[in-house]
Parts: structure tokens; sequence; C-alpha cells
């Protein structure tokens, strides 16, 4: 704006010389000539830096699209992953509590009394008087040394004559009883296993609304 | 009839003047669309933009590390108390 400063510097001398109203209405002139050229300049300037705003934006949209996207995908997948390993810890832990139950190793739980529930409850749900029963090795030699006693306390509670076959066809399970009727109809699934991963499956969503919510910075 | 007034020449002298300074702004104004000008703006926004990116990606990764720093510190009191719920209802009838 070279220019415009010499015009300016200039206008001054010469307004010296040059009476009112002449001197007013040249300063006027000169001035609104003077605002109008730094109007022009300006608006340039913004009309390049409007330009240039578009061509930067295109560019960071997809770069934020890409390198933050990326990011977040990461760190959700490690934030998951992390949460994953509490669930497994938690699972964990209550094997190992189920196996010292099934072992006889906690002694606030008596682990004939869970058989005897699980078939009382096996008979209940199959409702007929003859019963077939599988469990692991273990359980399946003690339900058969016991299987008088277990077939007397069960008709008694249960009201009816109940008959119990412990089937020579040990399951893989930490504990537990799968029963069924004599034509393999009506089943129950009473395993420690099984039970267990359908209450935890249950439990999934609690930790993750009442846990993971407590100590989520998201809360 | 009327008669034009003839403008007094040192107003004729300022309009010219203030026309040329309007031409020499239309003039010198035409640099800042050019593609050098362009150019250097965008340059100069473009790493201000970067920079922006650069910051929010470092706080999300922090928002995120602090989240899972607070998942994996949970006390093992928490989790024992949730595992004696579970295996209560596992061998419950």
């Amino acid at each position: 704006m070279s220019g415009v400063m010499i015009t300016e510097i200039s206008l001054k001398e010469i307004l010296t010389r040059i009476e009112e109203p002449l001197r007013s209405k040249v300063k006027e002139i000169i001035s609104n000539a003077i605002k109008e050229a730094k109007m022009i300049i300006e608006s340039r300037k913004r009309e390049a830096y409007e330009i240039a705003k578009r061509k930067v934006h295109e560019k960071i949209f997809l770069k934020r699209s890409l390198e933050l996207g990326n990011v977040e995908k990461k760190k959700r997948t490690e934030l998951l992953m992390a949460k994953q390993e509490i669930l497994e810890t938690i699972r964990r832990m209550v094997i190992d509590k189920l196996q010292k139950i099934v072992n006889g190793e906690d002694p606030r739980y008596n682990y004939s009394d869970i058989l005897y529930n699980l078939m009382k409850k096996a008979v209940l749900e199959i409702n007929e008087d003859e019963i077939y029963v599988q469990a692991n090795e273990k359980d399946t030699k003690y339900l058969k040394s016991k299987l008088s006693d277990l077939q007397s306390k069960l008709s008694q509670e249960i009201g009816r004559n109940i008959k119990i076959i412990i089937l020579d066809q040990p399951i893989k399970c930490m504990g537990g009883i799968v029963a069924r009727n004599k034509d393999g109809r009506r089943v129950f699934y009473g395993t420690i296993d099984g039970r267990l991963n359908e209450i935890f499956r249950g439990y999934r969503n609690k930790i993750n609304k009442i846990l993971f919510r407590k100590y989520d910075v998201l809360k | 009839m009327t008669e034009k007034k003839e403008e007094h020449p040192v107003i004729k002298w300022a309009r010219e003047i203030a026309n040329k300074i309007i031409s020499d702004a239309e003039e010198y104004s035409k640099k800042y669309l050019s593609d050098d000008y362009i150019n250097k703006v965008y340059e100069e926004i473009l790493s201000q933009e970067e920079a922006k990116l650069k910051k929010e990606i470092e706080e999300t990764m922090k928002f995120f590390d602090e989240r899972i720093k607070r998942i994996k510190s949970i006390p093992r009191e928490e989790l024992e108390k949730i595992a004696e719920k579970i295996t209560e209802e596992v061998v419950k009838p």
C-alpha cells in the first residue's frame, strides 16, 4: 500500500494550502477512496483465505477420518480387551471357587446337597418317575454308592415313587448332572459348567452396567 | 435549462487521486489471488490444522488410556464380590 501512504502524506501538505470548505471536501473524497481501497485489498485477502481454507478442509477431513479414526478404533479395541480381561478374571475366580466346592474344600457348601438338589430339580422338571442320570466319573461313583438313599429321599420329598438310573457313561464336566427321561425327549442340563456359562452370560450385562460404568471415565 | 456547475479544479484533482488510489488498490490486490499467495496461506492453515489434529489425536489417546487404566485397576475385592455372587447362583438349587 505504498501508493496510498504517499497519497496520505501529500494530501496533508496540499490540505494545508487550501481553504475551507474545499479542504473538507478533498479530505472526504480522499479518505473515502482510501477506505474503499482498503476494503478491496481486505476482500481479496479474505477471498484468498477462503479458497485456501476450503482446500485445507478437504485434506484435513480425509486425514482426520483416517488418522483419528484409526486411533479411536485401536483404543476402543484396547478398552474392550481390558474389560474382557476383567470378565475373564472374574470367570477364573468363579471356577476356582466352584472347584473348591466340588472338592469339598469350602466349608460353607456341601457338594452332596448341591448334587441332591440338582437331582430333585431334574425330577420335578422332567416330571416322570424313571430318571436317567449322567455325571462325571467321580460323581457317578458317589451317586451309585448313595443311590438307594437318594431314591428314598426323593420319593419321600416329591411324594411318589422315583426310580433313578445312574448311567455308566461319565460326562466331562466339573460337577453336576445331566438327566433325562427314558426316551430322551425330556432333558435336564444341570452341570456346574453349564450353569456357570448360563449365569455368567447374564452377569456380563450387569458387570458392564454396574462395575465398568463405576470405574470408566465416562460415567 | 439548467447549467451544470463546473467542479473546482482542486476537487477534480482530488477525484482523480481518489480514482488512482482505488485502481492502484485493485491492481495491488490481484497478488492475493495468485497461486503463490494462496499456496502460502494454504500451508499456514494446513500446519495449524495439522497441529490441531495432532492435539486431538493425543487427547483421544489420553482419554482412552485413562479409561483403560481405570478399568485395569478395579480392586480385586470388587471382582471377588462379583465372583462370590455368581458362585452362589451356580450352586443354589
